[in-house]
């Protein structure tokens, strides 16, 4: 397909603007974490600060001097040992769940066995749930089995509450799939975990790379269930931990928006890794 | 056949599902009671404490070595500690053995039974010196926590804008206040009030404090309202909000700033007075790495109708949960926090003002408390905002105040229809 | 619909009469393998998803604020008839409404826009997704606090923008007003969604065969002409996915509500309003009732998009 300069140019209209867009909010956040809470308190406002400092780094890293209750208090090591947990949990947790989901989308899609509508549909009904309705139970459950203040709790939890829709998603994907290599593969004597394994797997590599992204990006910003089954900073997320910031009377605006530009950071990073293997159709899939 | 026994199977799998999740009872349970004190029972427990704010390390490494026990203190955000002890507590679950109590959590909680009272827990004379500042965690008779963080509503000026203005003391009175403000306007303080007016507790925190400052209060002994009549304090008190917005005294964006942005246009030196701040704020205010009118942040009384008026206690609390595990060394801690030595240097170095009387008394003589004197004389005035001791609906109230109060200022309703609806759920409220 | 592969397993193509026939053999071995690939599925969601789900519904069966004092009585639908009749929850819903009908347009619009241009890899992609995906990034408290520095009524991004370009004479409080406000926390909730909305138009995008296109470039068709007649069809699966999530995403709208107006009553939507009754008031059977309200509604909703999907993939 020719790509005019016309195409060319809309294109890079496009990306224009989406730099912009998400680019400005976000250079405002840089900027305040750049200032002092003078910069930021002053009336009439002011974007850039006159002198940038990186203190709010600092007082995020190495912790704030005072430690003023009702204010923002940073503890030395802390906000670090957060993005810590946060990758491992993510990381954890998207790999159990992309273990589960795949398996589990490719055999509703592409399997018949009893109960298949039914248990297909009770799964994926559970995504339009708002986890409003099952933190209560869920506490209690996780208390029972002594598993809060653990990573492995939130991992399980993130799994069973993730895992109905990267199914789903999986599932929408295989169908569009052309079935014919499997077949193929099937009349050549391979059984179907075979099929599965070695000739449908590497034909959705590119879908699992979208998805990759797209459930890692959820479970690093989850609030609510690290919330409560969270107590101490061994296994705080780095979400949990940023809201602490915000403290009763006052905020310390600098170093909050420094940890918000500092936990952007790794999700990019995810994203720039599976770039690659979200590949265009020029270069062919697989 | 096998197709049709793994269907059977997976209905049977699905059905135990259901009926397990249909009839299973309760959690885990804590144990009740406390035992008669003695170090060889809680030497060597673990216990958690779960406060928004954090307690320096040292202080607990003396405890453990006083006691034995090790404190595991869990930070959760200031918006978040609500939210937490609700679920924990709703499902009867163990989440630590000390927690913050919040005056304004203490009804709910009470009538719930979440909390141990510790009136005949705690050594008597503690319990004595905490009285006053306890007033408000008290419902029923039993004092369910012992206070921390002695928070109550304080006016703060800027002392530079009063000299430019000519102003040369704080009103005492509202009448007062009037020309004051008049003043600041002439010398080019656009807005000179800062008070919050969003949807928040924040927001309808004012309003409590002008009822009481206005020398009312919101409910009788019954718990009927009262503040219906257009004569009675809690009417006026909104009015006033609703003419300060009109008059230009408050800048018209107030009505979506909370307790956090109207500081924040204060240090910024955009607004002279904050009406209703806190201790706390004074410390922030005069902080020249956080506030750019340090050190020109004054405290002053609240102003009242004859003299300086009534304002409220909004004190935290150590509190003990009935789910907590180890009751004992939950105990042992509050009483070792509550020892003059530790308060004074949870003070100094966290900010928390204390509640013991005899030990506010004193810091405030020797001058160890910043705004001093001022401090410390508002204490004279200070009430709780529930003398008959606070509601457990007090949240639902407070709540329908934040939207009504919020729509009244606005303008979307008048003031006398939103304080009729507002009593008219507290009524629904307190009947049920 | 599906894979009938056992049906081509029979060259002789007839019925066969022997039970061990290849046929049965075949599809046994599907069924069995399907059970165990779906095994891990349905456990952890029954654990964890459906068994808090039934013991939260059970819940809601029972009297208001169980947690305060006294035994639980059950009032069966009580509680949902309670909720629908409050003006607050109704209000709520209302507004829910209007935010799904403005994101998802805006969402589905600038996604296509942002996955078309995006979807060829070319040189450079890399990091126009990561700048994409940084709003997504973001923690929401984070978030909150920049846009209320563009929103702040004094001294706020757009006041101040507005002013200079004489838009307006003096300073909204845009969070104040009815409409404004909705529009705002609208736009504020799909600046943060429509990284995921463009990711999985994206992987749509990708999954379409190349023959199409060039086929039709030969026969001359506009880009234009191109996308609307081909791509656009055959991108529906994706864009009913995209579509689905989306509104699932905005009837369940509460963080930036949150963030940027607190409970103010303008501005509720549905969780905010479980949000006030359940963690404000301790009211878990109320709060719960209407979080299965919003969780029928959302069923509803994704119905509708289930069916779309089925008729699109015929």
């Amino acid at each position: 397909m020719t790509r005019g300069p016309a195409t060319q140019l809309v294109r890079a209209g496009v990306i224009a603007a989406i730099a912009l867009w998400s680019l400005v909010p976000i250079g405002l956040g840089v900027a305040t974490s750049l200032s002092t809470q003078a910069d930021v308190r002053a009336v009439p406002a002011r974007w850039l600060p006159h002198h940038p400092t990186l203190d709010a780094y600092r007082s995020l890293l190495d912790g704030t001097g005072d430690s003023r209750a009702g204010g923002t208090v940073s503890e030395s090591g802390a906000f670090a040992h957060a993005i810590g947990n946060s990758t491992s949990i993510t990381l954890m947790s998207t790999l159990a769940i992309l273990c589960v989901a795949i398996s589990a989308g490719y055999a509703f899609a592409r399997l018949r066995f009893p109960g298949r509508s039914a248990l297909f549909w009770a799964i994926v009904a559970t995504i339009v749930v708002p986890v409003f309705t099952v933190v209560i139970a869920l506490f209690g459950l996780m208390a029972d089995a002594h598993l809060i203040d653990r990573k492995v709790g939130l991992v399980l939890v993130f799994a069973g509450t993730t895992t109905p829709l990267a199914m789903w998603l999986v599932h929408n994907h295989v169908k569009q799939l052309p079935p014919e290599p499997e077949e193929a593969a099937l009349i050549d004597g391979c059984t179907r975990w075979q099929a599965f394994w070695h000739v449908a797997l590497p034909q959705m590599r590119s879908g699992i790379a979208a998805l990759s992204a797209i459930v890692m990006l959820s479970i690093w910003g989850e609030f609510l269930i690290p919330l409560l089954l969270t107590s101490t900073n061994a296994s705080k997320p780095v979400a949990v931990l940023i809201p602490e910031y915000v403290g009763k009377y006052t905020t310390n605006y600098p170093l909050l928006a420094a940890a918000g530009v500092l936990a952007m950071l790794p999700p990019a990073l995810v994203v720039l890794v599976l770039n690659r293997h979200i590949r265009g159709m020029i270069s062919g899939s697989s | 056949m096998k197709r049709a026994r793994c269907g059977v199977l997976s209905m049977v799998v699905c059905a135990a599902v259901l009926v397990i999740a249909a009839c299973d009872g309760g959690y885990g349970e804590g144990r009740s009671g406390f035992a008669p004190r003695g170090k060889v029972l809680i030497e060597g427990q673990e216990i958690n404490v779960l406060l928004p704010y954090k307690v320096p390390g040292r202080l607990l490494d003396e405890f453990t070595r006083e006691t034995g026990v090790k404190v595991n203190v869990n930070v959760t955000s200031w918006d978040a500690v609500h939210s937490k002890l609700i679920v924990a507590n709703t499902a009867k679950t163990y989440v630590a053995d000390v927690t913050e109590l919040d005056w304004s959590f203490t009804g709910q909680f009470a009538a719930a039974g979440w909390y141990e009272p510790l009136e005949k827990v705690l050594d008597p004379v503690l319990i004595t010196d905490l009285s006053q500042a306890d007033a408000a965690l008290t419902v029923g008779g039993h004092t369910y926590g012992a206070c921390y963080s002695n928070d109550y509503r304080l006016s703060l000026y800027n002392g530079r804008m009063f000299r430019a203005a000519g102003v040369s003391e704080f009103p005492k009175t509202f009448a007062e206040l009037g020309p004051v403000v008049a003043k600041l306007k002439a010398s080019g303080v656009r807005y000179p009030l800062g008070i919050p007016m969003a949807a928040t507790e924040g927001g309808v925190t004012p309003w409590y404090l002008l009822t009481l400052a206005m020398g009312g209060e919101l409910f009788d002994k019954d718990y009927k309202p009262l503040f219906t009549d257009p004569g009675s304090a809690g009417y006026r008190a909104l009015q006033f909000e609703v003419d300060a917005l009109k008059n230009g005294w408050v800048s018209p964006g107030s009505v979506t700033l909370d307790n956090g942005p109207v500081f924040d246009q204060f240090a910024a030196g955009s607004s002279a007075i904050l009406f209703a701040s806190s201790p706390g704020n004074l410390s922030t205010a005069n902080d020249p790495k956080e506030s750019s009118i340090a050190p020109e942040a004054q405290p002053a009384l609240v102003p009242g109708v004859r003299g300086p008026g009534t304002t409220f206690g909004l004190p935290e609390g150590l509190a003990i949960p009935v789910t907590a595990k180890h009751k004992d060394a939950a105990r042992a801690f509050i009483e070792w926090w509550m020892q003059p030595a530790t308060l004074r240097v949870l003070y100094k170095e966290a900010g928390m003002l204390p509640c013991r009387s005899s030990v506010l008394t004193s810091m405030a003589h020797s001058g160890e408390i910043e705004g001093g004197t001022v401090v410390g004389d508002e204490l004279a005035h200070v009430v709780p905002l529930f003398g008959q001791g606070a509601p457990k609906w007090y949240g639902q109230f407070s709540s329908t105040a934040q939207g009504l109060l919020n729509a009244a200022v606005k303008g979307d309703v008048s003031v006398g229809a939103a304080l009729t609806q507002l009593a008219a759920k507290a009524t629904e409220l307190a009947g049920s | 619909m599906g894979l009938d592969i056992h049906k081509r397993e029979t060259p002789t193509g007839g019925a066969s009469s022997s039970p061990c026939s290849r046929v049965d053999v075949a599809a046994r071995e599907a069924s069995r393998v399907g059970m165990l690939m779906v095994a891990p599925a349905v456990i952890i969601t029954a654990v964890l998803v459906i068994y808090p789900l039934i013991k939260g519904f059970r819940r809601s069966l029972e009297s208001g604020d169980a947690a305060i004092g006294g035994q639980p009585r059950f009032v069966g639908l009580g509680n949902y008839a309670e909720v629908l009749s409050s003006a607050t929850a109704r209000d709520a819903i209302g507004h829910t409404l209007i935010y799904v009908a403005l994101a998802v347009t805006l969402e589905l619009t600038l996604g296509l826009i942002i996955a078309v241009a995006l979807h060829r890899f070319f040189r450079g992609r890399g990091i126009v997704l990561a700048i994409l995906i940084l709003p997504w990034a973001l923690p929401s408290v984070v978030s909150g606090v920049l846009w209320r520095r563009v929103f702040d009524p004094e001294g706020g991004l757009l006041n101040s923008m507005l002013a200079q370009l004489h838009v307006v004479s003096h300073p909204h409080v845009w969070m104040a007003s009815r409409g404004w406000a909705l529009v705002f926390i609208t736009l504020v909730h799909v600046w943060g969604v429509v990284p995921l909305i463009s990711l999985i138009l994206v992987a749509g995008l990708q999954s379409l065969p190349e023959e199409v296109f060039s086929a039709s470039a030969v026969d001359g068709a506009t880009p234009l002409r191109q996308f609307r007649h081909i791509t656009l069809p055959l991108l529906r699966p994706s864009i009913v996915v995209a579509l689905s999530i989306g509104t699932v995403g905005a009837l369940k709208i509460f963080d930036e509500i949150y963030v940027l107006n607190g409970t103010a009553l303008n501005t509720r939507s549905i969780l905010m309003e479980v949000y006030n009754t359940t963690f404000v008031n301790a009211d878990f059977a109320h709060g719960t009732a209407l979080a299965f309200l919003l969780t029928a509604l959302t069923a509803l909703f994704a119905a509708v998009c289930a069916v779309a999907f089925g008729r699109s993939r015929t």
